[in-house]
């Protein structure tokens, strides 16, 4: 009760604010006991600075950021050898470790390229690469509330759960990506409300459509230094997430596939608001510049795929690609599903835009157990976004707005209302109500292949280079006869991959 | 219970009187002695001329052919099959005619094979193989003073074959025959003048009627035959 009339009040500063435009603000934070105050020193500064400084100027990387593995053996002293062919000569305890590949910062040579051509040239280096910038790989739309959740009947997911009503109970799925926020609270962090920089209360709560006991605490590895809790500043984890296991059967909203699968969120990505933050958290007035796909350096990528191995998951989904191989991600990836987890990655949607291959999706057909996932519209077509290529394997539903009525051929899942938090105008963003919210994109089809591959397991298919094969050899042929460029092997089928196979059909 | 059935049918024609005038004919032909210590055998004893009938009951102890198939949804290949068969013996000397039936149930569970290796779903599911058979052969001459009788022989096989599962929606199932053909080979013994024992080693062959789909397809295996050890009891008079 007492939030209610604190957020009235909220409500009421915020719509000064936006009306009054240059009206300075009350200082908010004081009005805000039960508010928790968050400062510099709780966010992962550095990286989102890299972060925002990559993207004001639309690099494909971090600037100054290099992964490198050493060779298998090399000690401190070798390591600190190999360092000394570097301008600025680091020492070895500057490296930050994700598994056996470390990342270093050397703002000295900002160009990543540069700093991982010297190191290669070390004897002790086995690889080293620049820190790229994966995008999620979503579309946003308004928000409708018109013939919802076409994708599921699509793979056939009613017969599934008949087979399987506890959709895939027991398995853990991790969600790499912007995250899935897993507490109620309310926050003061400091943004730019058009005059000046303000700590304003920023309320965060958990999506209502999945039971509390089954989001996993997860991890944080780009915005809060202590790697909790787990916010979603924008709404594609939450949307990804959904698609995989928004609950079912309460008469809220939608369903996802695997209802009851334990859901691992961490948070890889940021977006407009956590950039936005920091930005304010360094003194840095104005907005930060708006991009709508939000940035996910490999590192933390990889950090976070070796940190769900290491915790538990089954399942990975990676509803994000970027073009260039990243062998911080490929060795995380194979680390993962060496303690047994499934990795599904979506293939991207730049088929509009050169369809290049993007990667982690194109290491899939080299990784058994790495599942490179295009997408099909409600038209069971290939969707007009989806890259193609050799490394497509499956498809499923993403989406596809060219071949439907208006609003209907998306993915519709329960996550953030995008009203509350419109970059750029919102001055006091909200992240605790939620919609129905249609988007499309690979990244929406791959979780539909993720919560069938945690079905699957919970049908007890352990191996994931079982899983994967399961899932290809039971889709549904699309496009030309067998494989090919646009589906893969075509269109998963849960019903066919859970039921299995009798001796003659 | 159609094997019970034929089986009790065949029995009951066994009885019959004129099944019994000549069953008392071939086993008063069947039990005549060589004479004690001659070096050249004897002249076997001669078979009877008239047409009989008779009746039994075996089982079979079937190897399937599809051994990886059987193996993967029900956790062996080896089945056992229960029916009853009827003959008519010595419709020209020792050629014979043959139709019997028999039928095995099995449950297993649906599976998923990956690379050779079977995953099993735990989804329940029934087999059911219940072929009938029939064909002849020849029956020789009694060995062992007219108690064991060897005899060969072939046979048609319509082979029924069922599959249900649990969660199955239309066409997930089978229910379909398949035609095949069977060799034979068995030894018959006579206990106590009216009870005859048997077993028989048969080879089947029921081709392209697997391997279209699940399992099967998987392992291209085609066959729904194999080999069998049959043990069977009959009665005579």
């Amino acid at each position: 009760m007492r939030r209610s009339v604190w957020l009235l009040v909220l409500s009421a500063a915020a719509a000064a604010v936006l009306v009054g435009g240059s009206v300075p603000a009350p200082p908010l934070a004081a009005q805000q006991p039960d508010a928790r105050r968050i400062v510099a020193s709780d966010l992962r500064v550095e990286r989102l600075t890299s972060i925002a400084s990559a993207a004001a100027s639309d690099l494909a990387y971090v600037p100054g950021q290099v992964a490198v593995k050493f060779r298998r053996g090399t000690s401190i002293v070798g390591q600190a050898r190999a360092l000394r062919g570097l301008r600025s000569r680091p020492a070895p305890t500057r490296l930050r470790w994700v598994g056996d590949v470390a990342v270093l910062t050397d703002m000295s040579e900002p160009d990543p390229a540069i700093l991982a051509r010297q190191l290669r040239l070390q004897r002790e280096v086995e690889w080293a690469e620049p820190v790229y910038l994966r995008r999620r790989r979503a579309i946003p739309n308004d928000p409708s509330y018109v013939s919802l959740q076409w994708n599921l009947n699509a793979i056939g997911m009613p017969a599934a759960w008949d087979i399987q009503p506890g959709a895939a109970s027991g398995v853990t799925v991790a969600l790499i990506d912007s995250g899935l926020t897993n507490v109620d609270d309310t926050l003061l962090l400091p943004t730019w409300n058009g005059t000046s920089i303000q700590e304003v209360p920023v309320v965060v709560g958990v999506n209502p459509d999945v039971a509390r006991d089954r989001i996993d605490p997860g991890f944080d590895f780009v915005f809060f230094s202590s790697g909790q809790p787990v916010i979603d500043f924008e709404g594609h984890g939450t949307h990804v997430a959904m698609t995989v296991g928004q609950e079912a059967n309460n008469a809220l909203f939608g369903a996802g596939l695997a209802y009851g699968a334990r859901l691992m969120p961490l948070k890889a990505c940021v977006g407009y608001w956590e950039l936005q933050f920091v930005r304010s958290a360094r003194g840095t007035p104005g907005y930060h510049p708006f991009d709508d796909t939000g940035f996910c350096p490999s590192d933390a990528i990889a950090e976070a795929i070796r940190y769900a191995a290491d915790h538990g998951a089954q399942v990975i989904n990676l509803s994000l690609s970027g073009p260039a191989a990243s062998q911080v991600e490929r060795e995380a990836i194979t680390y993962a599903i060496g303690r047994g987890a499934v990795v599904v990655a979506a293939v991207g949607n730049g088929f509009e835009e050169g369809n290049p291959v993007e990667y982690p999706a194109g290491f899939g057909p080299e990784i058994q157990g790495l599942i490179a996932v295009g997408a099909v519209g409600r038209t069971l077509e290939h969707a007009f976004y989806s890259s193609t290529g050799s490394h497509v394997e499956v498809a499923a539903p993403g989406g596809d707005s060219r071949v439907a009525a208006p609003g209907t051929g998306r993915i519709w899942q329960t996550t953030l209302q995008f009203d509350d938090s419109l970059p750029g105008s919102a001055t006091a963003p909200r992240f605790d109500r939620y919609e129905e919210v249609g988007l499309q994109g690979t990244s929406m089809a791959a979780p539909h292949v993720s919560g069938l591959a945690a079905m699957i397991i919970a049908q007890g298919v352990t191996r994931p280079a079982y899983v994967e094969r399961i899932i290809t050899r039971t889709a549904r042929d699309l496009g030309d006869p067998g494989r090919d460029e646009q589906y893969g092997f075509g269109l998963v089928q849960a019903r066919t991959a859970i039921f299995g196979m009798g001796l003659a059909r | 219970m159609r094997a019970v059935a034929l089986a009790a049918a065949l029995i009951a024609v066994l009885v019959a009187p004129r099944a019994v005038a000549a069953q008392v004919s071939h086993a008063a032909a069947s039990t005549v002695s060589e004479p004690q210590g001659s070096v050249r055998q004897g002249p076997r004893p001669a078979l009877p001329r008239e047409p009989i009938l008779r009746g039994y009951f075996m089982t079979d102890l079937a190897s399937m052919t599809a051994s990886d198939s059987f193996d993967a949804v029900l956790g062996s290949s080896r089945l056992v099959m229960r029916g009853g068969g009827g003959e008519v013996l010595h419709i020209w000397r020792g050629l014979f005619a043959r139709a019997a039936f028999s039928a095995a149930r099995e449950e297993g569970t649906r599976a998923i094979v990956v690379d050779n290796e079977v995953i099993p779903l735990d989804i329940p599911m029934t087999v059911e193989v219940s072929p009938l058979e029939i064909g002849g052969g020849w029956r020789f001459r009694p060995l062992a003073g007219g108690r064991l009788v060897p005899y060969v022989g072939a046979a048609v096989l319509r082979v029924g074959y069922r599959e249900r599962s649990e969660f199955a929606v239309a066409d997930d199932d089978v229910d379909a025959t398949f035609t095949g053909r069977a060799f034979f080979g068995g030894l018959e013994a006579v206990i106590g003048g009216w009870v005859i024992v048997g077993a028989e080693v048969q080879h089947r062959s029921v081709p392209d009627a697997l391997g279209e789909g699940g399992v099967s397809a998987a392992f291209r295996e085609t066959d729904l035959g194999g080999s069998a050890i049959r043990f069977l009891v009959g009665i005579r008079r």
